[in-house]
């Protein structure tokens, strides 16, 4: 039962940043199988953004000074910074240690790295609270995102981004409420093969293989769609329906429910099986793309932009895929501040 | 066991499919229509099946079969 409730803590703002550049499905795609009207029908994804000159680092600290800047906080004071991602800069050191010299945090400040995908700004959001709530530390930095591709030429489905989340600690907030799950048995429904120490990088890391009708090698990252799949329709609605039953919720509580932007066909069955009505579900996926674990504050930041700013708002977020991994989170926030969308 | 033939026909795009045949054996079965299905399994029938399991069926008879099965438990 892996429920969590974490008080005195409350996400002040969020940023994102993501490339200029645009890739658009219907001129990228390299498939003879599908045309991309197909493509565009079953993923929900019209563009995503995509440059390889930028690492999520890069894109992440863009998002964080911006953040900063805007919130006006003083760096001396951010003390805690957690950065997830399956695309850190180099395979050691942490990343999230060359981040704290990128931005000129103090050096009395906590730096780590989670490695996990879509449900990573969940997990990301429980560490940082649950190291902000005791008081000792009035502000933290939640930096998310992933800025790769899961195969050179053909990935149809990823966008880049970058995302900051500015957490505070705040006496007598309402906090967050988690519920959080895993299984290691679908470790290969998304796997990069090679590369890690289990199996190290070789001269066959770089032969081609056929992986569901494609070519490809040992160093991109392959994909179990079917299992993803029913995976993700069957136990994200679940997730959510424990979360809100575990702390004595409702779903008409909630202004919004954000969901890790997976693929259209995916989002529609959750919300479907959650009885909500559209307007509750924001979605980013048709115009970035799946920004992997930043796609929930993605979403968030360019979706609702306008709509959040000058009250209370109450949301309830479910991150899920590789891993597998999940998570489910129900916040409010009063005020909260979105930065405008960084394009570097 | 008729409803579920109809819809699996759709997903195959097929008029009517042969039971005894594996999905794999049609043309359009193909990840995307794998989606479909457990898609289906799931809103109408209330079954979660991975990937291995649909494909793991010898006839769409037999997937048929154990859909039923599931959904009398």
């Amino acid at each position: 039962m892996a429920f969590f409730e974490i008080k005195n803590v409350r996400i002040i703002g969020i940023a994102s940043c993501m490339p200029k550049h645009v890739c658009y499905t219907k001129d990228s795609l390299v498939n003879d199988k599908y045309n991309a009207d197909e493509f565009i029908r079953s993923t929900g994804i019209e563009s995503r953004r995509l440059d390889e000159s930028y690492t999520t680092s890069d894109l992440c600290v863009h998002a964080a000074e911006k953040l900063i800047s805007d919130l006006k906080w003083d760096k001396s004071e951010i003390n805690v910074l957690i950065f997830v991602t399956q695309g850190p800069d180099y395979l050691c050191p942490s990343t999230a240690c060359i981040i704290q010299d990128r931005l000129k945090l103090s050096k009395e400040c906590y730096a780590s790295e989670l490695p996990l995908g879509c449900s990573g700004w969940v997990y990301g959001l429980s560490y940082a609270a649950s190291m902000l709530s005791r008081g000792t530390v009035k502000k933290g930095l939640l930096l998310v995102g992933d800025a790769r591709l899961f195969q050179k030429t053909t990935d149809p489905l990823v966008g880049f981004a970058g995302t900051a989340t500015a957490i505070e600690y705040s006496e007598g907030a309402t906090g967050f409420q988690f519920h959080f799950g895993t299984d290691g048995s679908g470790y290969d429904a998304i796997i990069i093969p090679d590369g890690g120490t289990r199996n190290q990088v070789s001269q066959s890391s770089f032969e081609l293989e056929d992986v569901d009708g494609k070519k490809m090698n040992r160093l991109e990252s392959r994909m179990n769609g079917m299992d993803v799949f029913s995976f993700a329709i069957s136990t994200a609605p679940k997730s959510i329906k424990k979360a809100m039953t575990y702390f004595n919720r409702n779903l008409s509580d909630f202004d919004y429910c954000i969901l890790h932007q997976a693929n259209i066909q995916i989002d529609e069955i959750i919300r479907k099986k959650l009885n909500l009505t559209a307007d509750k579900v924001p979605y980013s996926l048709k115009e970035f793309g799946n920004t992997s674990s930043a796609s929930i504050p993605v979403t968030i930041s360019t979706q609702l932009k306008g709509k959040v700013e000058n009250k209370h708002t109450e949301f309830i977020c479910c991150g899920f895929g590789i891993g597998l991994s999940w998570g489910t989170v129900m916040f409010s926030t009063d005020n909260l501040f979105i930065s405008d969308l960084v394009e570097v | 066991m008729e409803k579920l033939l109809k819809s699996i026909a759709e997903i195959l795009e097929v008029e009517e499919v042969d039971c005894r045949k594996k999905l794999s054996e049609y043309e359009e079965w193909d990840s995307l229509a794998g989606l479909s299905l457990i898609a289906l399994l799931d809103s109408d029938y209330g079954i979660t099946m991975n990937g291995k399991e649909i494909q793991s069926f010898d006839s769409i008879e037999d997937l048929c079969n154990e859909v039923l099965k599931r959904t009398k438990l």
